[in-house]
């Protein structure tokens, strides 16, 4: 037993004073709950006495009790005498009732469907005009750039080039070979039935250049770079060096994000290009093996493709590379300001990239149909 | 208690980051329940040796021993036994902001000890008291304010009943009542506790109002000064910069008293 009950008083038949003998070592995980302490109570009690003379060790565990049993003490009228408890537990005792509790807001009540639904769609709307705000900045900012107003520094676009495109090298070879081998192999298995093996050249020509270089680079450059830039500009949220920026005078949008987006359009057609080949060499791999001459591939693929086709690829890139640039730049300036926060914006970019693409990717398809390009 | 015993003690310790040495050559004794500083103009590498003796930075050269035992050459148990006696406030709180504050009391209390559910939030709801924030465990850091900040950074600190408690400025940006309130709440948990406090800082009410130890380091010297009471260094100390910087350069030579 920790604890026990006595009368202060052999008189006192009603039991209207108590004493409370603490004994024994109260360590934190073998104590009663506060409850029991005042569970025997009996009604007609008015004060309590704390006697700690057999108490030996004690930590958290008996203020915590102690103090259940001041605010039961409360509730109940009883007084509750402390007076001969040892000093530092007085003083925490004192310490841990000094600010009453903060009363919070009576709970979070769940709204009613429709004013649900109508909180939901309107997130959305200001998200969408958040976004449409954000595009407009940024063209206000780049037209401020072209007149050469504005506060954007060359160092700045130069590193985001160097980030974004030499560094990028590697992964966008792995990944453009292996588009091109799987294109290749895709395309042989329908073309060799036919005694058309040599079509394969075409396939993977066209599919490169009109499609999957421009895509697959997008794809790797928003999981790369759009949510590097989510990253940075977040953090520099968090640690109000946008704050800092803006008190300056500096436009964010010249500032941060031109030199990003600006540094995404320079490089994304460099790096279709580069991934149009490298494709094309994939392809030429799986063919080769399939009994098909390399120059015999090298020329079949200059048949193929003709300027218009490479254009059609650069012009999406250059729109991917802005698309990934707003995505990216949007989710970080919009970021929180707790680290959350910032892994929150970096999976926004990603997301947001991802869907921007796919759909601009589409309207460009339909678009060249009708055109007839 | 043995009170000519060092707590901690730190003997020939260098501390600075990779080749760029920051302070060389400090020798100093913390003793139990010593509400101990460590003081310095800015820059002068206060918050390096902090992170010297919480396990961040391993030495270059020298050693920190608590009670005896050097935590970079302990093995893995000593070391989490040890850092499982220490609390730890940063700078700036350094709560998890994807945690409310009771869940970030409640970690330390969930991984190291087993308590039940119910305990844990009976705990959470005490040390949130002790520093003023009870009634605030559902919110989340960024609902806080930097003072509240601090304080439940202590609140988590305090979690496991520390035998040592580190404070890295406690009292910076913080208004004079905020930071008198603070002080005395320090004052208060190390009694309480019984525990040992080592407080980076360098708020002159403060030192001197509730240091009984402290260590002066000096940015061009490179080492510490002087070490002592800074009630006494402050008319005593042999080092003119060392009186004069707890005086103020002279002018809180009368507030001090």
């Amino acid at each position: 037993m920790l604890f026990r009950f006595e009368q202060a008083t052999a008189a006192d038949a009603h039991d209207t004073h108590l004493d409370l003998h603490l004994c024994g070592d109260w360590r934190l995980g073998d104590t009663p709950a506060g409850e029991t302490l005042y569970d025997s109570v009996p009604d007609t009690c008015t004060t309590i006495t704390l006697i700690t003379r057999e108490l030996k060790y004690w930590d958290s565990s008996l203020a915590i009790a102690l103090l259940q049993l001041t605010r039961w003490c409360e509730q109940q009228q009883i007084n509750l005498d402390t007076s001969a408890a040892p000093d530092t537990l007085q003083q925490l005792l004192k310490l841990a009732t000094a600010i009453p509790a903060y009363e919070a807001n009576s709970g979070n009540v769940r709204p009613k469907f429709f004013v649900r639904v109508h909180q939901y769609a309107t997130a959305h709307w200001h998200n969408l005009a958040r976004t449409i705000t954000f595009v407009g900045d940024v063209s206000l900012a780049f037209v401020h750039w072209i007149g050469g107003q504005a506060k954007t520094r060359r160092q700045d676009i130069l590193f985001f080039i160097d980030q974004a495109g030499p560094r990028a090298l590697a992964i966008v070879t792995l990944i453009a070979l292996l588009v091109g081998m799987i294109l290749a192999y895709l395309g042989s298995v329908q073309l060799r039935q036919l005694g058309a093996q040599i079509y394969v050249a075409d396939l993977v020509a066209i599919g490169m250049v009109r499609e999957m270089g421009a895509l697959m680079t997008a794809v790797i450059m928003a999981g790369r770079t759009g949510a590097a830039y989510a990253a940075q500009l977040g953090t520099m949220q968090v640690n109000e060096e946008i704050d800092a920026l803006k008190t300056m005078g500096i436009s964010t949008m010249e500032f941060l994000v031109l030199p990003r987006l600006l540094a995404l359009v320079f490089i994304m057609p460099l790096l279709c290009i580069y991934a149009d080949v490298i494709g094309m060499l994939g392809g030429a791999l799986v063919a080769t093996g399939m009994d098909v001459n390399f120059n015999q591939y090298i020329l079949q693929t200059q048949g193929a493709v003709d300027w218009t086709d490479i254009a059609t690829g650069l012009i999406k890139s250059v729109f991917f590379g802005i698309l990934i640039a707003i995505a990216g730049c949007q989710a970080g300036i919009d970021c929180g300001r707790n680290s959350d926060a910032v892994g929150m914006a970096a999976t926004n970019a990603v997301v947001r990239a991802i869907i921007y693409l796919v759909v601009a990717d589409a309207a460009f398809n339909i678009l060249y149909d009708k055109l007839g390009i | 208690m043995n009170h000519s015993d060092a707590f901690v003690s730190v003997r020939d310790l260098d501390i600075g980051y990779g080749n760029r040495v920051v302070q060389q050559n400090l020798n100093f004794d913390i003793h139990k329940n010593d509400i101990f500083f460590v003081i310095g103009g800015s820059g002068c590498g206060k918050t390096t040796l902090l992170k010297h003796m919480i396990g961040l930075i391993a030495p270059s050269k020298g050693e920190v021993l608590y009670e005896g035992v050097n935590y970079y050459q302990a093995d893995d148990e000593t070391k989490l036994a040890l850092l499982q006696s220490w609390g730890i406030t940063y700078q700036s709180g350094a709560l998890f902001s994807s945690m409310s504050l009771a869940e970030n009391v409640a970690l330390p209390l969930q991984l190291y000890t087993d308590l039940s559910e119910q305990q844990i939030a009976e705990t959470v709801a005490y040390k949130l008291a002790l520093v003023g924030l009870a009634g605030y465990e559902t919110f989340y850091p960024s609902e806080l304010s930097g003072g509240m900040h601090k304080r439940a950074g202590l609140a988590r600190a305090i979690a496991l009943d520390p035998q040592l408690l580190f404070f890295d400025e406690p009292s910076a940006g913080l208004d004079p009542i905020s930071s008198l309130r603070l002080d005395q709440l320090i004052v208060q948990i190390c009694k309480a506790l019984d525990s040992t406090v080592i407080i980076v800082s360098h708020e002159l009410p403060s030192i001197l109002s509730i240091g009984t130890n402290c260590v002066f380091l000096d940015a061009q010297a490179k080492t510490m000064l002087d070490s002592g009471d800074p009630k006494t260094l402050l008319h005593h100390s042999p080092e003119e910069k060392v009186r004069q910087f707890l005086s103020r350069a002279g002018t809180a030579e009368t507030e001090g008293q």
